[in-house]
């Protein structure tokens, strides 16, 4: 069975860029074990020589490709004005700072 | 007109082109509906009154100057908060998106709108449509009208508690593991996810790509397959979308289901409580009497439905959210000074516990060392239960399961998440297999709460299955409003 730790959760939390409480932490490690626990029924079912489902498949006509061509679809202002913007262009803090990169 | 909610939203165009009522009347009604309920209900975000009366207004001119109106003029729609209008706030539901002006219209409501529609406000919904009681909003808790302790279901349930309610003739919801059926069945109402790829997503607010689509929520089948007519097309900007013709779906005409095999998986079904049971052999028995053959068919496979869900759901929706960081998208914190504290801090004080469980499954199931063993083997999964339905439709024209398997439960009752996934098991085998789907109501004995059956059928039959509702709707008794709010 597998064994879902806290340390695969704050792995976890740093690869997706959330933070959680100790409270949180406790709940969440034990909430997806039981999660895991259940999806891995699957092993039941023998895959081994079947094909991943793909939705696009050929099957069914879907949209051809578009032409690849300027279109005014989407308007810069709407956009910029969800986010702090200057000249056009999004703002965010610097990225290097005194102590190198940020990240 | 004193009690125009009552009517549907096919009954209300008609008497607007037979000039007994104006647009500009009829959305004031739903407005004033709207103001009285919402309260109580919890079922709309918010309400585009000036907007909503300025279009009633300029529907009721297109009329009197004898202009061409489109198929739904003068019928107020209300939006579920995960697609776009342009111009206004779409929330999703979330703290991060609270102040989120949408730059463009979603392709549905863009075709609404051309058609005559009045958008006439955004409806609540589980945080990013993650859940199925329409407890996960960050701003209130949609409630049932048939019971205002319990839930309406989700993820749609506002959409779902404000037809059935009659705050709105007609509604949107989206549906990536049963968001639109299993509300519309909590409370009495019509709910039809279409084939994926018939309804565009351009506009919506992606949870899990593969499998979510948009669709009406209706009072009846008429009104679910006129808000189809108008929306089921092929779309340029998602190219997931059919490149074929639009379906022809208002010719209702055919009220039995001579010389069709519907399947039932009885097997799958063996776990039903007394109620549900009761209810569903007395559906197939209805269906029986429109002619239909009754056949059992093999879909054993279903039962590992929630488990294939979980992993590619998540796995999906990790990916989605990543581009909610509070530099492209969301909310900013306030409190960081570098970019990674934006990201770390602007999703911690953005997203609700929910949300972030989501996130952090799929997240797993997609890392390296355990893709194999989650991802690809759902995935796997998933083409073996497209081949099952395949099989199945090879043998019946239409597949036929409850919706739910148990009416609307009380707000609060599920402590553990877990168990409320576990509620999920007849909705989402649909959204795997890309198969479109309806829940139709069933007669209730009076003082009981609402149920419904869903109809399945092959990929791309939308119109069929509308038929088949319709059929089954005509032969059940028709469908109630809530004391409360007549």
């Amino acid at each position: 069975m597998f064994k879902f730790t806290k340390d695969i959760l704050r792995y976890l939390e740093k690869l997706s860029c959330i933070q959680c409480s100790t409270e949180e932490e406790e709940e969440l490690t034990q909430s997806l074990q039981k999660i895991l626990e259940y999806v891995e029924q699957l092993g039941e079912i023998d895959t081994e020589n079947v094909p991943t489902f793909w939705s696009n498949d050929q099957k069914t006509p879907r949209q051809p490709l578009r032409k690849d061509t300027i279109d005014n679809l989407l308007l810069k202002k709407p956009y910029l004005d969800n986010v702090e913007s200057t000249a056009g262009m999004i703002r965010v803090p610097p990225v290097l700072t005194d102590k190198g990169t940020s990240s | 007109m004193k009690d125009l909610h009552t009517l549907s939203a096919s009954k209300l165009h008609r008497l607007f082109l037979r000039g007994d009522l104006s647009a500009f009347e009829i959305t004031n009604h739903f407005l004033a509906r709207i103001e009285a309920h919402n309260d109580a209900l919890g079922s709309f975000l918010k309400v585009h009154a000036d907007k909503a009366r300025k279009k009633a207004c300029a529907i009721d001119e297109r009329k009197a100057r004898g202009l061409p109106l489109g198929k739904m003029a003068a019928i107020p729609v209300g939006i579920k908060d995960n697609t776009h209008i342009r111009g206004t706030i779409t929330t999703c539901a979330s703290k991060f998106l609270a102040d989120y002006r949408a730059p463009f219209s979603a392709t549905v409501v863009r075709l609404m709108e051309e058609a005559g529609a009045i958008p006439i406000g955004k409806t609540n919904l589980d945080e990013f449509s993650m859940g199925s009681s329409g407890e996960n909003s960050a701003y209130a808790k949609s409630r049932n009208p048939w019971d205002l302790e319990r839930t309406p279901g989700g993820s749609s349930g506002g959409s779902a508690a404000a037809v059935a309610a009659r705050l709105v003739p007609i509604a949107t919801g989206s549906d990536t593991g049963g968001s639109i059926r299993q509300p519309a069945a909590f409370c009495g109402i019509v709910g039809f996810k279409p084939t994926y790829g018939r309804v565009s997503r351009y506009g919506l607010i992606a949870f899990g790509s593969s499998m979510d689509q948009i669709g009406p929520l209706a009072t009846c089948v008429e009104d679910a397959a006129l808000m189809m007519e108008i929306i089921g097309r092929s779309c340029p900007h998602d190219p997931t979308t059919f490149d074929l013709p639009p379906e022809t779906y208002l010719d209702l005409q055919k009220k039995d289901l001579e010389g069709k095999v519907v399947g039932v998986p009885w097997s799958f079904l063996h776990n039903l409580d007394p109620q549900s049971k009761q209810s569903f052999d007395s559906s197939v028995a209805t269906l029986k009497d429109l002619g239909a053959t009754i056949q059992e068919v093999d879909l054993d496979l279903l039962r590992y439905s929630i488990a294939v869900y979980y992993i590619l759901a998540t796995a999906e929706a990790s990916t989605n959210l990543s581009r909610f960081d509070g530099i492209r998208y969301g909310k900013r914190s306030t409190k960081a000074d570098s970019v990674e504290d934006i990201y770390q801090m602007s999703r911690n004080e953005g997203f609700g516990s929910e949300v972030k469980k989501r996130i952090l499954l799929g997240t797993f199931v997609l890392s390296s060392g355990h893709q194999d063993e989650f991802y690809r083997k759902a995935q796997k999964m998933r083409f073996l239960m497209q081949e099952a339905f395949a099989e199945a439709f090879s043998a019946c024209d239409y597949v036929v399961m409850p919706t739910s398997p148990v009416n609307a439960f009380p707000l609060g009752s599920f402590q553990d998440p877990f168990h409320m996934y576990l509620q999920d098991m007849f909705t989402i085998p649909a959204n795997l297999a890309c198969l479109p789907g309806i829940s139709v109501p069933v007669p209730v004995a009076e003082g009981e709460l609402p149920l419904g059956l869903q109809i399945l059928g092959p990929q791309m039959r939308d119109a069929a299955v509308m038929q088949a509702a319709y059929a089954f709707e005509c032969a059940s008794s028709r469908i109630q409003i809530p004391r409360a709010f007549l």
